[in-house]
């Protein structure tokens, strides 16, 4: 992959120039959608996400200081914010229904059937929906944004060590949970493939 | 892209998949519309101190509105208690002036005359006051 000028855009972006924040946007807005959909399990919600993310981002581009932070740090910890927001929104919203006894609305089946047809089994994309906040957004991190642990630890205000610790802890913590399941993994990812 | 080598394992190697697989479901909103909000001037519920400025002058407005109004009989003191209000008219008072008023043949401001028999009647909140 060759290097972005992400300075050169970052630059021209404060000074206002639509070109360089369309780069910048073109360049990190698939991998924060990504993270979201990881964090939230709704295409709807991390697409409203992600255009809340870059539309602070633009706004407050003036303000960022690349000497403190690297961008996608940055980016990554306002979609974060904005996740926990949505997340907390949603339960509350929710929570009425548990209240008087109902089921509650039902599981985002779309986004599973989706990424079914594309290899992901349902019980994996549930194990990981199942994790508690903290370790989903270690191993979000990790696997959706593809972010190194130091990375993840500056966007988690947290060590590198811990959040390499939170991704180990989440992958044994779904690991539990698919073998609750019964599942048991031979390896074999395949088409085919059956427990 | 990833940086650093992933240990090799079944769980992590279909997480690995999950970009690939995410990036054919998702779609980002179309930039001219991300760029349209971004540029579209910001209301005062944007900037936490002015929206603080606003509700604490809304809730300044209901409390000067309400308080007087009754507010006490929820446990609050009313402003006439802690004296920032005018206290009420006392109906005795009222009462005897009504009638020293008949004696000399006024006249209400309702346009009611007060006849000497009105005034010969006891009522309910006359109370011997100070004669002028």
């Amino acid at each position: 992959m060759s290097e972005i000028p992400l300075a050169d855009w970052l630059a021209q972006g404060q000074q206002g120039d639509e070109a360089a924040c369309a780069a910048l946007y073109a360049h990190f807005s698939p991998a924060i959608l990504r993270l979201a959909v990881g964090l939230l399990n709704d295409l709807g919600d991390a697409e409203e996400v992600t255009q809340d993310t870059f539309v602070y981002a633009f706004r407050n581009l003036a303000r960022f200081d690349p000497a403190r932070a690297a961008f996608s740090t940055w980016l990554y910890t306002i979609a974060l914010s904005r996740c926990r927001n949505k997340r907390r929104r949603k339960w509350l919203e929710l929570l009425p229904l548990e209240f008087v006894g109902g089921a509650g609305a039902a599981p985002p089946r779309q986004l599973e059937t989706a990424l079914e047809r594309r290899g992901i089994r349902q019980q994996i994309w549930a194990a990981l929906q199942q994790l508690p906040p903290h370790l989903r957004e270690a191993v979000a991190l990790r696997y959706l944004a593809e972010m190194r642990y130091k990375e993840i630890g500056e966007i988690l205000i947290c060590n590198p060590k811990t959040a390499e610790s939170r991704v180990r802890l989440g992958l044994e913590a779904m690991r539990g949970v698919l073998s609750v399941q019964g599942l048991e993994w031979d390896g074999e990812l395949s088409e085919g493939w059956t427990w | 892209m990833v940086k650093e080598p992933l240990p090799s394992d079944d769980l992590e190697a279909t997480l690995r998949g999950l970009p690939r697989a995410l990036r054919a479901v998702g779609r980002v909103p179309v930039w001219a519309k991300v760029w349209a909000q971004a540029r579209t001037p910001r209301s005062v519920w944007d900037f936490p101190l002015l929206r603080a400025s606003a509700s604490l002058v809304m809730l300044t407005f209901v409390l000067a509105t309400l308080w007087p109004a009754g507010i006490g009989s929820l446990g609050v003191p009313t402003a006439a208690q802690i004296g920032i209000a005018p206290a009420p008219i006392n109906p005795a008072q009222t009462q005897v002036i009504a009638t020293d008023a008949a004696k000399v043949g006024l006249t209400s401001p309702l346009g009611v005359t007060i006849g000497a028999e009105a005034a010969a009647t006891p009522q309910p909140f006359a109370t011997p006051g100070p004669r002028r």
